[in-house]
């Protein structure tokens, strides 16, 4: 049993650390920009600690909250101006690059390439095994939309990668993990 | 800003990805692609999760839970 206000709670949130990084690096495409907002989270979430719930989800709260951090830092920039120039010319860089040979793009860069919800929701519940419910609280939509955007994303993996022509074989080397009923 | 409206409650550690619900309803897709998307994606993921974390967010909750950063 660990509460929030235990000596535990540091390490339950290093421990999530990794987990952190990783989703704000798909959100922003930039692993500094991810860690300093990795740094607020950890930040809010400490001031904020009595009010995480115990025995709810903590990974899903601290998602929410870096989630939030960023949008609302996205909404403030909308009036900064200059502030975008540097990440947003970079992405537009490499998005225009990635058009220039669309034919066979390899994995990462088909997923960096999806639109930002479907990318996020893939995130959410393929990679992080969030259920469709958790992942629509946190990203504020219903759960019917979740599941299209996951449904969706994977369409346009799978197209953008060719494996609508049955071309999977390359992947399935990896795929020894992937063990399901079928 | 923070909030925790998540009345799930304790869902699991959901460290291993399990996602046999994700996939069925993209009926359009064939189960192998599906099969390769999910299992890429995870290596992905996983080498993400697996990179060096910098020595900053354990000095962080150090600092935090020695009350050095309040703010």
């Amino acid at each position: 049993m660990t509460s929030a206000a235990s000596e535990d709670f540091p390490a339950m949130l290093a421990a999530l650390v990794p987990n952190l990084r990783a989703f704000g690096r798909s959100l922003t495409g930039s692993s500094e920009h991810a860690d300093d907002l990795v740094q607020e989270t950890l930040v809010k979430a400490w001031q904020s600690r009595q009010r995480f719930e115990e025995g709810s989800n903590l990974k899903a709260w601290l998602f929410t909250i870096l989630r939030n951090t960023f949008l609302s830092e996205r909404r403030k920039r909308k009036w900064e101006r200059q502030d975008v120039d540097g990440d947003g010319a970079a992405m537009l860089v490499s998005r225009g690059e990635q058009l220039g040979h669309m034919d066979l793009l390899d994995f990462n860069t088909a997923f960096s390439g999806l639109p930002e919800d479907q990318k996020e929701a893939l995130l959410l519940v393929g990679a992080e095994g969030f259920s469709y419910e958790e992942a629509a609280q946190m990203c504020g939509c219903a759960v019917g939309t979740m599941k299209s955007r996951v449904s969706r994303a994977r369409t346009r993996l799978a197209a953008l990668l060719g494996y609508e022509s049955g071309n999977y074989e390359l992947a399935e080397t990896f795929s020894g993990e992937a063990v399901r009923t079928s | 800003m923070p909030q925790s409206n998540d009345d799930t409650s304790a869902t699991g550690t959901g460290k291993e990805a399990v996602d046999g619900s994700a996939t069925k309803c993209d009926a359009a897709l064939a189960p192998e692609a599906q099969d390769a998307i999910t299992s890429q994606l995870k290596r992905l993921y996983g080498d993400m999760l697996k990179a060096p974390i910098p020595d900053r967010f354990s000095e962080l909750l150090a600092d935090l839970s020695k009350g050095k950063r309040s703010s």
